[in-house]
């Protein structure tokens, strides 16, 4: 066994993961993976022309994917939770600020996406698109990715592993080694403000800092229209990565008080006066004046 | 803190504490840094007339921490540089890929030209 380390880029951004493994395994893990991950980006994609979901711009009847109950059962919890400025039908919306496939970033006449009621139904084995809509599951969607190729490696017999999606990180460990993160400072890139301890969880972390033009950055409020601008970054820690993932972006739009009523999870909120907000039992040194 | 009062009633106890207000602070450390607490007492006759206690905490305005919720730590935080740091990773944005940098690249080329 030696500590094997795969970088890769995929679904917009770049991915370490750094595992326990036989060497001669290496071949079949990146194929293994890469194909995990394409079936993934193929279905959910906003980017792609050739997806599931761009179907979606078509009303009707669509078969759920395998995986699809799960993401879209938690996106209907983060729904409820922030009433509405998390969805996943912010896909139109974003399109019209800009961050579209071809990534022109100009900003066009931004409107509100459709309420969920009046757009979409799904049960176990169907989803019904009542008008046409553009989804976009960034919010929760990496995220949940990390948590698929997290049990692959399982399935594969590896147990000791870390997987970072582009700093969205979920940690396995049979030893007692826990991983120190970084806390990125948003406004400076080259620091952090602080270091969390990390042992058998999913962390996951949101700010604007490198998807920002103009006004805008990649996270946006369904209802003002506008990116967020008192608070420039979260960081959520969860069993879960999809969940870590979608509470980090809710945190832009929802105090933590609130989510805690729906969500078991530690967080850490920084404002744009540098004030950071975390709870008692978020595991990490801050760096205070 | 240093004070006490006694009753001036039986005339038994004479205070040995001038008329006057009188101010005592003090600080401890919590998890996340340093409060003070100042405490003021006013003596007339030896018996406290009026008190009022400032702790640093109640300037907190969390609704979490006045609602009873779990509690909630704020700190003002500063940066400090990654090669400074002992870390396995940095979690932050999300690296963006080349295609990204391009498009940002070329609107802000756009935008001076």
């Amino acid at each position: 066994m030696t500590r094997l380390r795969v970088t890769f880029e995929a679904i917009g951004t770049r991915w370490t993961i750094e595992m326990e493994a036989a060497p001669e395994d290496e071949h079949l893990l990146r194929e293994r993976i890469a194909r995990r991950i394409e079936a993934f980006d193929a279905l959910y994609s906003r980017f792609r022309d050739d997806s599931f979901v761009r179907q979606f711009e078509t009303p009707g009847e669509y078969p759920m994917p395998r995986d699809g109950l799960s993401l879209i059962e938690f996106y209907e919890a983060l729904y409820k939770a922030t009433q509405g400025k998390v969805t996943p039908l912010v896909g139109s919306l974003m399109n019209e600020i800009g961050y579209d496939p071809a990534y022109s970033l100009k900003a066009g006449h931004p409107t509100a996406p459709p309420k969920w009621e009046e757009a979409l139904v799904y049960t176990p084995t169907t989803i019904t698109v009542k008008q046409p809509i553009v989804l976009d599951v960034g919010a929760a969607g990496k995220g949940y990715l990390v948590d698929l190729i997290a049990e692959l490696l399982r399935e594969n017999h590896i147990t000791d592993f870390t997987i970072n999606a582009g700093g969205d990180l979920r940690h396995h460990s049979t030893k007692n080694e826990p991983i120190r993160i970084g806390l990125e400072n948003p406004l400076n890139t080259e620091q952090v403000i602080g270091v969390a301890t990390l042992y058998n969880e999913s962390l996951c972390a949101s700010s604007g800092a490198r998807r920002k033009w103009g006004a805008y950055t990649h996270i946006i409020d369904p209802h003002t229209l506008e990116s967020p601008s008192t608070i420039v970054a979260t960081w959520v820690i969860a069993d879960d990565a999809m969940v870590a993932d979608g509470l980090a972006t809710a945190l832009f739009f929802t105090p933590a008080s609130q989510l805690q009523k729906q969500f078991n999870f530690k967080y850490a909120v920084l404002s744009a006066n540098q004030q950071l907000d975390y709870s008692a039992d978020f595991p990490a040194e801050v760096y205070t004046a | 803190m240093p004070m006490s009062s006694s009753s001036s009633g039986s005339g038994m106890m004479s205070s040995s504490y001038k008329d006057g207000t009188y101010t005592a602070s003090s600080s401890y450390y919590v998890p996340h840094g340093q409060e003070s607490i100042q405490v003021t007492l006013t003596l007339k006759n030896g018996v406290v007339t009026d008190s009022s206690v400032t702790n640093s905490e109640t300037n907190y305005e969390s609704a979490s921490y006045q609602e009873g919720f779990a509690q909630e730590y704020k700190s003002y935080v500063v940066g400090k540089n990654i090669k400074d740091v002992q870390l396995s990773y940095v979690a932050g944005a999300s690296d963006t890929t080349n295609g990204f940098n391009d498009a940002v690249n070329s609107i802000m080329s756009q935008a001076q030209s």
